[in-house]
């Protein structure tokens, strides 16, 4: 072995192809370090002795970043807020509600709790049966089956109805030029901050986020599921902030239709976190989801026809500006 | 000298006899050739969905040791056929190092799509790295011969010369005249080229813009950059419109994709519509998930009458756009020291399968993404007036080694077919290059901007474009078996 390892000893073409290796080796380790460092960007903390914690990381290791932590408004640096034995992330993911203590603290649902996966399980077995599917009757069995889908679509359907979300009466203000203006403005800044720039990323998380259903990672499961129940509060504080906006009596239809498509984001973003449970329910929440990524863009065209229709002036912001850049001729 | 000589005798004796010098040189070569690879570290880390450089690493160095040693080989086989075979006669001698080179260099080329094969791999002569042509490309006369022969008759024309010089020195009497006859004409064959460069008819020109761009390449996009990005691009298109009747975007700008997250799709016309009075053609670039999977998808928009027609990427990147099935396999063993399945990969292309010709009014546009550009074959197919390669070189973070390289192979393909070949870039600097392979104009640096210049179109067609490699492969192949027969008659003797 020792003499394998002397180097005066190793054949020509051996020594060849080591030092051929160790080049590579010398100019990939240099090439690496050198990205690293150009990589790493030095971060100025101001007048801080200890910077703010990063919003994407676990302050306390209860499941939930700092940032979901400021959504669901408990504490970043206590694992356990309400103090019931169950950490904040556990409670999220499982339905409960991280501030209130006790068994009972089942966060709302707004949806049907009907589980329509186990229903169509239970009207295949009594179909099975009662006979009523049976591959001796193919024409038999075609209609049980169709007649099992209707039951599971309208379930769905009625699951993900968005009446389901009851909201307060709106508040209405009068059609000045003035009102409508306050009204555009805060209106636009809800829409630029909370709503469009969050929605850029979140179909492609969101089906990141159900594919983890299928695997048998607890963890990634459990992620999915504050992930979406997060998304569901935090469409909800939007809903409240967004109801709490004095109308003027012009803007009623393009204000309905936002709050529509945010009771819309609430209930499948509720559906999809019980996607575990029941897959049927999750499913048509995901292909509700898609078709409101969909519907939601043109809201902002119509607002700024709006505005140029009245006369108004556009909301604040890099958004706004582009999109009135967009609409000119 | 004399320890360097010693060295080399030391190395050419070293069995495979001959071997070992041509590897060798290979190796260095196509290491720095090559080396570009690395710079693409940060974007394998975002495809298999995790941060660390230290996996993207370790999957580079196999892929990267295993092509260049590869395409090496080819080099060592080379050198082995000039020491092995001293025996013709040496009128031939010249001819049959150029055509044996230019066969190895072809089966070169192949090896690496085979190498570097995958799902959206393509097979056949489309990698051209590192082929010794494109050292030369500041060479006109040698340049402009690439319309009749292409980069393959390059490559036989430098063997020729650099081995007739060599054995010009070595040789002695009647030897000496032949190989200086043989030198000579090579020379005159070369200038010769230079008498006949292309002239075009400057009429029927008409101005072109560039909007060039630098988004780097993300999973998740920050929205402030996606707003900054797009509204950049919205005001350089406008301001495009007003002084050009074509205005094309890079590879992966999304333009059109993105309007739709600011426009309802009834405005979107509206839009296109009045960045102009008159017909404009807008190129633009989108990644589209469609039934057949993720399409890196090239959408021409005439200003007035909306889509007039669609190219999909044919020569996708390895690393970029797919996994080879190498680094598949090294993804395979490296699973379980990084805790998480990086078999599942996010974001890979699929193929196009249609011509990349397309017509708009009475223009044939020859369009190549990125990639395409390294293709002879992929660049030269069918008829066309002009080129257009729209490119993206955010994955390798604006690798200037690559951007050469990359620049080279564009001169190349204008020269080839004797086309004008606008080149716009996302990271990198943009050009727009005549048909003499000649750069007319381009980007002074590689941020947010617009490159304006004349185009002229041109409806000839060159041997290059009508033949392709064939005349050059077959000659080669002529070549070598008659100098292989040579070869063995004068070894029976």
């Amino acid at each position: 072995m020792g003499y394998l390892l002397k180097i005066s000893y190793m054949p020509n073409k051996i020594k060849i192809f080591f030092g051929f290796l160790t080049l590579i080796a010398l100019f990939s380790v240099y090439s690496v370090f050198n990205s690293l460092s150009n990589k790493a960007s030095s971060v100025a903390v101001i007048g801080l002795q200890t910077p703010l914690p990063n919003p994407d990381t676990d302050s306390d290791h209860d499941g939930l970043s700092n940032r979901d932590e400021a959504i669901w408004n408990t504490d970043p640096f206590n694992p356990d807020t309400d103090g019931d034995g169950y950490k904040d992330g556990e409670e999220v993911a499982s339905g409960h509600d991280p501030l209130k203590p006790g068994p009972n603290d089942l966060l709302p649902q707004n949806g049907s709790n009907v589980n329509i996966t186990d229903q169509v399980s239970t009207l295949m077995v009594s179909g099975f049966y009662a006979g009523a599917i049976d591959n001796s009757n193919p024409d038999k069995s075609n209609q049980a089956l169709t007649d099992i889908g209707d039951s599971a679509m309208f379930d769905s359907a009625k699951a993900l109805d968005l009446n389901n979300i009851q909201i307060a009466k709106t508040i209405t203000s009068s059609n000045t030029k003035d009102d409508q203006e306050k009204y555009v403005n805060a209106l636009g800044l809800i829409i630029q901050e909370e709503l469009w720039a969050p929605l850029i990323n979140e179909p492609q998380v969101v089906a990141q986020k159900f594919t983890k259903f299928k695997t048998n990672d607890k963890q990634l499961l459990t992620d999915s599921q504050i992930y979406f129940n997060t998304k569901a509060v935090n469409y909800k504080n939007i809903l409240n902030e967004v109801t709490a906006l004095p109308v003027p009596p012009s803007w009623t239809d393009v204000h309905q239709q936002i709050i529509d498509d945010l009771r819309q984001l609430i209930i499948s973003h509720q559906a999809l976190a019980q996607t575990d449970s029941d897959p049927i329910k999750g499913a048509a929440a995901l292909s509700n989801l898609i078709s409101l990524y969909q519907n939601v863009r043109p809201i902002l065209t119509t607002i700024v026809q709006r505005i140029k229709e009245n006369n108004l002036k556009p909301p604040d912001g890099a958004l706004w500006n582009l999109i009135v850049s967009l609409t000119n001729g | 000298m004399d320890r360097i000589i010693k060295i080399y005798r030391k190395v050419t004796l070293l069995r495979p006899s001959g071997f070992w010098p041509g590897f060798i040189i290979g190796l260095i070569y196509f290491s720095w050739t090559l080396w570009w690879f690395w710079s693409s570290s940060v974007y394998i880390s975002l495809l298999l969905g995790t941060t660390s450089n230290v996996l993207a690493f370790w999957v580079i160095l196999p892929t990267f040791i295993l092509t260049v040693a590869g395409i090496s080989l080819f080099w060592g086989f080379f050198s082995r056929v000039i020491y092995n075979f001293k025996k013709i006669r040496p009128i031939l001698l010249p001819f049959f190092y150029a055509g044996t080179f230019v066969l190895l260099e072809y089966l070169r080329t192949w090896f690496v799509g085979i190498l570097l094969y995958g799902s959206g791999g393509t097979l056949g002569a489309n990698w051209t790295f590192g082929n010794p042509a494109y050292l030369f490309v500041n060479i006109v006369p040698l340049r402009e011969s690439a319309s009749y022969w292409g980069i393959y008759g390059i490559d036989f024309l430098i063997i020729f010369i650099g081995t007739t010089i060599f054995l010009l020195i070595k040789s002695r009497g009647k030897q000496r005249t032949i190989y200086s006859i043989e030198v000579s004409s090579a020379i005159f064959i070369i200038i010769l080229f230079d008498f006949l460069s292309p002239t075009q008819n400057q009429n029927n020109k008409f101005s072109a813009s560039i909007v060039q761009t630098k988004n780097p390449v993300n999973v998740s996009v920050a929205p402030e950059n996606f707003l900054s990005d797009f509204s950049k691009k919205n005001e350089l298109l406008r301001e495009a419109s007003k002084k050009s009747d074509l205005v094309v975007f890079p590879e992966s700008a999304d333009f059109s994709k993105t309007l739709l997250n600011f426009l309802d799709p009834a405005s979107v016309p509206k839009y296109f519509s009045n960045l102009s009075q008159k017909n404009i053609l807008v190129i633009d670039s989108d990644r589209i998930q469609e039934k057949g999977g993720l399409k890196s998808k090239v959408v021409l928009i005439d200003s007035k009458d909306g889509v007039v027609g669609s190219y999909d990427k044919l020569l996708l990147t390895p690393g970029g756009e797919y996994f080879p099935y190498i680094s598949r396999f090294t993804l395979r063993l490296l699973t379980p020291f990084f805790k998480t399945d990086l078999t599942r990969f996010k974001a890979e292309f699929t193929q196009g399968t249609g011509s990349n010709v397309l017509y708009y009014k009475d223009s044939k546009i020859k369009l190549l993404v990125c990639s395409d550009v390294i293709s002879p074959s992929i660049s030269r197919e069918g008829e066309f007036d002009f080129m257009i390669n729209l490119r993206n070189l955010a994955v390798f973070g604006g690798s200037p080694l690559i951007e050469q390289e990359l620049l080279s192979m564009s001169r190349f393909r204008a020269a080839e077919n004797e086309k004008y070949l606008i080149t716009s870039s996302n990271f990198g600097r943009s050009y727009v290059i005549d048909n003499r392979g000649n750069i007319i104009k381009s980007t002074d640096s590689s941020g947010y901007q617009i490159l304006t210049a004349d185009v002229v179109p041109n409806k000839e067609r060159t041997w290059y474009n009508k033949l392709g490699d064939l005349p050059i492969l077959l000659l080669s192949l002529a070549i070598f078996g008659l100098s292989f027969k040579n070869f063995l008659y004068a070894k029976q003797d």
